[in-house]
């Protein structure tokens, strides 16, 4: 349209505006003389003027969205030194815009996140302040570093990091169509990011492939590490687990059990989330069956679905819409395969690598990042893959948790039941040995295998009794065993004693305990107090309080037992050796190691003497001295015990059995002070595979073995898989023990200073308060494990610059460790150093 | 957020005067003000959640402008600026909120996953273009459009501001709604939920 014409529509549009009808039409056909352009143009604006106006409804709707929406910034405003420049996006939480510094100095971009709701902008930005130096650590060229962060006029929190261009990993692979090996590829380098992070202790929490862009040449980006601790009420505010993450600020798809189940974050947590996105980068599908999204469904499934094989899921996928043939094809185009060859390529080794991954136990999957990434190295090349190599520890891990029971017995038929609690009758342990008549044992046995076998429903129907769980079972056989008033005492006695030990020997301590304590009534009633009979109870009872960390209630028991013993025997008996034994171990567990020393000696050399050098018990006792001279720091009388130990009950016992396990960690302790961590390594996840497959994988042992693992892994450096260790071991213990017992004590001491290493001073320092206030009340104060935790808060002080809280709490420690430590122990050594650093 | 003080009367003074980066400064000072009352203003009496821009606009200039320079002359300069301030912060708004939508082209930083339902309807981007056109056609009609309907301005002030008649501007405002209102009616046809007329 000329500018000419245009005149003309308006001058017509003008003079036609306000007439009406019949007189506009003349009017305009006038006006047009039979341009009937002009004309259709000129009915259209006239016809447009009587309708509705639009234009009003548009700006005001526009207008009130954008009122409604508190959080809107434009270009200039400015944010602390940063000015916004264009507003990127929005996402559920926040508005992200581009923005430069106001400064000018450098054209800097960056990416400036700006929250949605109200949180407490005060709390974020103080714990910001404490974390900074942290995320600040955090260089790493496939991480966007975290810049800022402030808070907006009206309240709102911001975070400031570097501006990242690209595209979410999923889609950047599926656009480029990278195969399987490019894909590892990348994933390597997410896992090195990661890793990185985690060495100092940062775990990301949100890892999802939107947290995760790959730039135009192909690099990958980490975005908002630390972000998601930073965001959480939780943290500051608790004691002990500073680590748990509000479920509103998760991505569910992405979340490990344990975030959606609200317990203890780690980096394993990062590790199973890794997992999700190598899941779906191989193979195009999310882990989990779902028929909805809800946040609920999504968090059971993580909870409680074992997650498919990528290679079954990549042929036959989950969700309805993608379930057509060409979807399923085109998933594998992407890879540059078909879909069937897809399968085949995921089948075995990357299954096995992902599901591993995905565990739901933590401990289960990767200890760290780098495992993880190594696996996939070794498969890029043709190696055999880690994740299926120890699958007897592993093996339907979480099926063996939740049906403990009826896998570890009830599916076992009666009689291997009853061959099995028959053997535990005569089965020698660390701190037990009976060594009776056999005939009055082999009568109780006989009882004892009756009284199973009633336990189990005869008249019911076939196969009924096999489905009874064992807690089941056990809780009928404690039920009949107390109400009984036909036998005579003392099958009473061993009935109630059997019960009690296989209520023991899975750990379940508490139940156990009035079960051995009516026992040993009844035994006092059958054979009298001053019997061998009566002494085996006593020792058996006492046995159990040490497994309680009840040493003070242990120790009469023991002397009682001890005493009796030589009433009955005379000086020297192999049951006196084995009480010099126990007392020996009573006070080695309370940590007077001086006084332990000569008791272990005694009952080695009268053993020895007995039984000769190379039976069982002997070892027993040579074990348990092992352990002392390590903790005395004698590694080389240690190591030498241990491997003795260790070759003869292989002999005897063969090489799986469970009472390998002790002597296999010890020895891995030693190792490790000779700096020789993947030997020491090696002998613990032996001890670990024995002890998952004997007792299952939350059994306390198993927390006895995980704790050294963390020590080793802090002594070597890998704070992040010593954090997650101790935390394991820490979780089966409080699953089966009281707060105040000294194995959770100890093992809360040991997390303490790997956070004490890793410069998390804060929660270090709450965690040592706790732990000395725990020992103190343990009346164990002023014992070694006592002083450990001492010299902790203090070396923490000296961390801080607080030479003034230091210097007590290190006197104090040194004092505790000269008493019970040998001058040339390195604890004493380590003070000296410490104090002389104090006082400069 | 901490901006230096700024004299806003002084900065209409330097655009009046023609300096183009007095405009860029000013945006963030009126954006923010319009904003907040307009905030206040949905709180306080507008049951039907719209705005109206005059008040708004009006009590804004009481805020930033007269309290400090009582008599200045430049009133509508002041309703000039905020009219363009909320055509802009409209259409950016807009445009980011699209952007978010879309995913595919904008640039990506990290958004957590959101599913909000999309609900088409005509907007202000269409408006926003039309006006554009328009003024290429005819700037001053545009200008007319942009001072009346984001500005909240009268035909009255209109006039003053563009030193033309009232009557031209009510005839201005009258083709130009109407040749807008049919652009717009284009637009909506084509894929958008259509109204019957």
């Amino acid at each position: 349209m000329t500018d000419e014409r245009w005149r003309r529509v308006e001058e017509i549009f003008a003079s036609a505006v306000d007439l009406d009808g019949a007189a506009r039409r003349r009017h305009l056909e006038h006006e047009c003389a039979g341009d009937d352009e002009l004309l259709r143009e000129l009915e259209g604006l006239l016809e447009a003027d009587n309708r509705a106006d639009l234009l009003t409804g548009v700006v005001e709707s526009a207008a009130a969205e954008i009122v409604a929406e508190r959080d809107t910034l434009i270009a200039g405003h400015r944010l602390g030194s940063w000015l916004v420049a264009e507003r990127l996006g929005e996402g559920g939480m926040s508005v992200v815009y581009r923005a430069t510094r106001a400064d000018e100095q450098f054209e800097k971009q960056v990416a400036l996140k700006v929250l949605k709701r109200g949180m407490d902008s005060d709390e974020i930005l103080h714990r910001f302040s404490i974390e900074r130096e942290i995320l600040a650590r955090l260089e790493h060229p496939n991480i966007a570093r975290l810049l800022d962060a402030g808070s907006t006029r009206d309240g709102r929190p911001y975070f400031v990091m570097e501006l990242i261009t690209g595209d979410p990993i999923d889609v950047y692979c599926d656009r480029r169509r990278l195969d399987i090996d490019q894909r590892l590829r990348l994933f390597a380098q997410v896992c090195d990011a990661v890793a990185h992070a985690h060495r100092n202790l940062v775990v990301h929490r949100d890892l999802k492939p939107s947290n995760i862009l790959v730039t135009e040449e192909g690099v990958p980006k980490l975005l908002d590490f630390g972000i998601a601790k930073l965001l959480d009420p939780e943290v500051g505010s608790q004691v002990i687990d500073l680590t748990v993450t509000p479920l509103r600020l998760l991505t569910p798809g992405y979340a490990s059990p344990e975030q959606v189940t609200g317990g203890a974050i780690t980096t394993a947590s990062d590790i199973y989330s890794l997992g999700v996105v190598l899941y779906q980068l191989l193979c195009g599908q999310r882990p989990y069956r779902l028929t909805g999204r809800s946040t609920h469904e999504v968090e059971q499934a993580v909870r409680e679905q074992q997650p498919r094989r990528p290679s079954t899921a990549v042929l036959r996928p989950s969700e309805p819409v993608a379930g057509s043939m060409p979807e399923v094809e085109k998933i594998a185009h992407q890879r540059g395969l078909e879909a069937r060859e897809l399968a085949q390529r995921l089948q075995g080794d990357l299954d096995a690598v992902v599901l591993r991954a995905l565990r739901k136990l933590p401990a289960a999957r990767y200890p760290s990042v780098e495992h993880l990434a190594d696996d996939l190295d070794r498969y890029r090349h043709h190696q055999p893959v880690v994740a299926r190599r120890g699958t007897l520890r592993y093996r339907g891990g979480l099926f063996l948790r939740r049906h403990r029971w009826g896998v570890g017995l009830a599916s076992l038929a009666s009689l291997v039941l009853i061959a099995f609690v028959a053997a535990l009758l005569l089965q020698t342990t660390r701190l037990e040995r009976e060594r009776e008549a056999s005939e009055r044992r082999l009568r109780l046995s006989e009882e004892v295998k009756e009284f199973l076998i009633d336990l189990f429903p005869v008249a019911g129907p076939p196969g009924e009794g096999a489905q009874l769980t064992a807690r089941e079972l056990l809780e009928r056989g404690a039920e009949r065993a107390t109400s009984d008033n036909e036998h005579p005492p003392d099958v009473r006695a061993a009935r109630l004693e059997t019960v009690g030990r296989v209520y023991q020997r899975l750990g379940l301590y508490q139940q156990a305990a009035p079960l051995l304590e009516e026992s040993l009534q009844e035994i006092g009633r059958s054979a009298g107090r001053q019997s061998a009979e009566y002494a085996s109870g006593l020792n058996q009872l006492a046995i159990l309080k040490v497994k309680q960390g009840a040493f003070e209630e242990a120790e009469p028991l023991f002397r009682e037992t001890l005493e009796l013993r030589q009433t009955l025997f005379g000086p020297r008996h192999p049951l006196i050796a084995a009480s010099l034994n126990n007392l020996g171990l009573l006070r080695h567990d309370h940590g007077d190691y001086f006084g332990a020393e000569p008791l272990y000696r005694q009952a080695v050399a009268m053993d020895t003497a007995l039984e000769g050098p190379d039976s069982l018990y002997t070892l027993a006792d040579k074990a348990n001295l092992g352990l002392l001279l390590y903790d005395l720091g004698d590694y080389e009388a240690s190591e030498a015990l241990l491997r003795e130990v260790i070759a003869g009950r292989q002999a005897s016992l063969g090489s799986t059995h469970e009472e390998l396990a002790e002597p296999l960690t010890q020895l891995g302790r030693v190792l490790m002070r000779d700096g020789r961590y993947s030997e020491a390594e090696g002998l613990m996840e032996r001890a670990l595979d024995i002890l998952g497959e004997a007792l299952g994988e939350d059994h306390p042992e198993i927390a006895r073995v995980l704790a050294p693992l963390a020590e080793l892994n802090r002594a070597r450096g890998d704070l992040a898989a010593a954090e997650v260790l101790y935390r394991e071991a820490l979780a089966i213990r409080r699953k089966r023990f009281a707060e105040e017992h000294p194995e959770i004590t100890t093992n809360l001491s040991g997390l303490a200073v790997v956070l004490l290493d890793a410069q998390r001073l804060n929660e270090a320092e709450l965690l040592l308060q706790q732990v000395i206030e725990s020992y103190r009340l343990n009346g164990r104060g002023d014992r070694p494990d006592a002083a450990a935790a001492l010299c902790g808060l203090g070396r923490l002080w000296l961390e801080a610059g607080d030479v003034a809280a230091a210097l007590p709490l290190l006197h104090r420690s040194a004092a505790i460790f000269e008493r019970h430590l040998p001058p040339e122990h390195w604890r004493n050594r380590e003070l000296a150093e410490l104090l002389a650093r104090a006082s400069e | 957020m901490q901006r230096p003080e700024i004299d806003v009367t002084e900065l209409l003074e330097a655009w009046r005067g023609g300096d183009a980066r007095a405009l860029d400064l000013l945006m963030p000072v009126v954006y923010d003000e319009l904003r907040t009352l307009a905030r206040s203003y949905l709180r306080r009496e507008r049951p039907d959640h719209t705005l109206q821009a005059t008040a708004v606009t009006h009590e804004a200039y009481l805020r930033l402008v007269e309290k400090t320079h009582p008599r200045w002359q430049g009133r509508l300069h002041f309703f000039a600026v905020a009219a363009q301030v909320m055509r802009r912060v409209l259409v950016d708004h807009a445009r980011g909120r699209l952007a978010a939508k879309r995913g595919g082209d904008a640039i990506k930083v990290s958004l957590e996953d959101s599913d909000a339902a999309v609900e088409p309807q005509l907007d202000v981007l269409d408006l926003d273009a039309a006006l554009t056109r328009l003024a290429k056609r005819d700037e001053r009609k545009a200008k007319v459009i942009e001072l009346r309907y984001f500005g909240g301005l009268t035909a009255r002030e209109t006039a003053e501001v563009l030193e033309v008649s009232k009557e031209t501007v009510q005839l201005d405002t009258r083709f130009a709604r109407s040749w807008l209102n049919r652009e717009l009616k284009t637009v909506s046809s084509l894929g958008r939920p259509q109204e019957d007329d």
